[in-house]
């Protein structure tokens, strides 16, 4: 009968993100499982909140929902509370969400604070990002997929193409000027020692001259221009913004490069002996092959390029929960 | 051919201080509408009725009061009536047994005979007797107190004409008419 | 089954809509409750008038009954008061006539009818009769008319025939 009802209403999907200051903002109208609008918006945290309080005015059956980038999370390939006491994470401090034969968890501490924070939002559903890969995963076995972002990268490697059998996070270390309390609250995860997909803290990289470090794990030369490019354009003070941009971006590839290796050094030493085969990384607005180039001498793996629309995949997410 | 729906025209929203006036407007409408509508065909005849039945209600109550009132004095002048005329009544239904006035008259008289002479009704409710009485006395002054005496005699009974006295052997033969009346 | 939270609760309708409908439903279901309890306020004194007036003609039918009876009571109570009246008025005017009678006049037969008397008696002269008691029978009868006739010892035996006639 439920189902019957909800071939008349119109439900609102609203799938958001944050970056920097700014919210990245996705509505979708949908009737009976079809789509009948979306449309992307960026907004500051006061027009966000306007603009989902307009929502709810317009249609009660307003569904907001995001991703929660914690480092306290993390997929474990079983169900079974046991594998959990295997691993050596304690159950009493976690949330298990179960899909059919592997969980993800999640800090208890950790999502009750995101739901604390943004409780002015009104979120009804709160995803793991690891979703997004898992639900985007092809068919090949001894699988690597990484998932890039502006502020964060995760790695899911699945050993059987259809169970995960590792998983990682890392978030990118955010400029002076850009809210502090992420990174705080990332340094009281250290705390919290029965949590084994920790990456170590990546020192920042203060001078540019330490780049030369990484010269050595490039054999590319093309690698030296684009860092000689990044030394001419410090000097240029027309273009600040742009540098700054451009200097994170290549922070993030930087810090991305350490991650994956590291990971994938992880996954090799605790999870599993077979040899990778194949990689993909999924983006949301554009990946330079170079980058990929330096993955793929990292992984020695061919990386397939994706791009992905993370929002749309969260407002699937949400129609999928509202009609479970 | 095929008729084209004309566009139906979406209803701007308009907002005031948080409120959307025209659903609100609408709601209002609607709201006066059933409240006039339910006033006029629910309330105000049930209130008419209602005043018309309980009008009549006191009416009639006051007039079964009236009754009642009525019903009670008749009771008590009825009861009080026939209190105070018991004996007529019960004398009045009583027959006339000629042993028993024998009895009666035997203190005054003798009776030697009570020939029946008629019968017929009196005044329509009432059924009159006549007798023809005989009898023996020594002086007129028993007749005197037999007259009285029937004031108290357990029938309702009339002397009357012709009466006859007369003179035989010191004694005196009497004669007179004897009317007794009972309840029909 | 994906999401680490459940969604909050979404109403059908928005609060204002369920705050129109609870008010304009409160104020129905109050006007026609209202109107429902005056019905049955009419339907009860309906009722009871129907009880009053079934009432209202028995006691009618008690109260003529009881009128019926007291009016036959003051018959009864007539007739006897007349025939009362009429013993005593007998009784008085047999005792007025046999008083009438002076002592010398020995009366042997009277025969009291209503409008007329027969007196049948001795005396021992005539002239006692006609002076004694021949005046006081024409003063109440209106046809006097008397016979003597002569006995063996000297008295009269008088026949006197009083008629009352009745004037109309």
């Amino acid at each position: 009968m439920f189902k019957l009802i909800q071939y008349f209403i119109k439900e609102t999907l609203i799938a958001f993100y944050k970056t920097k200051d700014k919210y990245i903002v996705q509505k979708k109208e949908v009737k009976n499982n079809k789509i009948l609008s979306s449309e992307n918006f960026e907004f500051k945290e006061k027009e966000f909140i306007k603009f989902i309080n307009s929502c709810f005015i317009e249609n009660t059956q307003t569904y907001i929902s995001t991703i929660i980038d914690t480092f306290n999370q993390g997929i474990v390939d079983s169900c079974s509370h046991s594998k959990y006491k295997e691993l050596g994470i304690n159950l009493d401090n976690i949330k298990i969400l179960c899909l059919k034969d592997y969980s993800i968890f999640i800090g208890l501490y950790e999502i009750n604070q995101f739901q604390k924070k943004m409780k002015k939002f009104k979120i009804d559903y709160i995803f793991s990002p690891y979703l997004l890969i898992d639900l985007n995963k092809k068919d090949t076995n001894n699988s690597l997929y990484i998932l890039l972002t502006d502020s964060f990268i995760i790695i899911l490697i699945y050993e059987d193409a259809k169970k995960p059998k590792y998983s990682n996070i890392y978030h990118f270390k955010l400029e002076d000027n850009i809210d502090k309390t992420t990174s705080d609250e990332e340094n009281d995860i250290d705390t919290f020692d029965d949590i084994d997909n920790l990456v170590d803290d990546i020192e920042e990289i203060d001078d540019i001259e330490e780049i030369d470090d990484i010269d050595d794990l490039n054999e590319d030369i093309d690698d030296v221009d684009s860092l000689d490019d990044i030394e001419n354009m410090q000097t240029d003070q027309n273009d600040d913004s742009n540098i700054q941009e451009e200097i994170s971006d290549v922070k993030n590839e930087i810090e991305s490069l350490d991650f994956i290796k590291n990971s994938i050094k992880d996954y090799y030493e605790n999870y599993s002996d077979n040899f990778l085969e194949y990689g993909y990384i999924f983006y949301e607005d554009e990946m330079s092959n170079k980058f990929i180039t330096h993955i793929e001498n990292e992984t020695f793996l061919e990386i397939k390029k994706e791009k992905i629309d993370i929002l749309s995949i969260i407002n699937d997410l949400a129609l999928k929960e509202i009609n479970v | 051919m095929k008729l084209k729906i004309p566009k139906i025209p979406k209803i701007p929203k308009i907002e005031m201080f948080g409120i959307d006036i025209i659903k609100n407007m609408l709601f209002f409408t609607l709201f006066v509408f059933i409240f006039l509508f339910l006033l006029g065909v629910f309330v105000t005849p049930s209130i008419k009725k209602f005043k018309i039945n309980k009008k009549e209600y006191y009416i009639t109550q006051h007039q079964l009061n009236k009754s009642e009132n009525l019903l009670a004095q008749k009771t008590a002048q009825y009861q009080k009536l026939f209190k105070e005329n018991k004996r007529i009544i019960f004398a009045l239904k009583r027959e006339f047994n000629k042993e028993n006035f024998t009895m009666f008259a035997k203190k005054y008289m003798k009776i030697k005979s009570i020939k029946d002479k008629n019968i017929s009704v009196y005044e329509n409710n009432f059924i009159k007797k006549t007798y023809i009485v005989t009898a023996k006395l020594n002086t007129p002054v028993d007749f005197y107190n037999f007259v009285d005496a029937s004031k108290n005699y357990k029938n309702i009974i009339k002397i009357y004409f012709p009466i006859v006295f007369k003179a035989k052997n010191g004694e005196i033969n009497l004669l007179y008419k004897l009317e007794h009346f009972k309840v029909k | 089954m994906y999401s680490f939270t459940k969604a909050n609760k979404k109403n059908i309708f928005a609060e204002d809509t369920i705050l129109w409908l609870i008010f304009i439903g409160a104020i129905s279901s109050m006007m026609i409750f209202f109107s429902l309890f005056l019905v049955t306020k009419s339907y009860l004194y309906k009722k009871d008038i129907k009880t009053f007036k079934q009432q209202i003609t028995q006691n009618n039918k008690q109260i003529n009954d009881f009128s019926k009876k007291i009016e036959f009571i003051k018959k009864e109570k007539i007739l006897y008061t007349k025939i009362s009246v009429n013993n005593e008025l007998l009784k008085d005017g047999v005792k007025n006539l046999l008083d009438l009678i002076p002592d010398p006049i020995t009366l042997t037969n009277i025969k009291i009818e209503k409008n007329s008397l027969y007196i049948y008696g001795i005396t021992p002269r005539q002239d006692v009769y006609n002076i004694l008691l021949l005046p006081p029978l024409k003063s109440i009868f209106t046809d006097t008319k008397t016979n003597f006739y002569q006995m063996d010892n000297g008295w009269y035996s008088f026949e006197s025939i009083n008629i009352l006639k009745e004037d109309k």
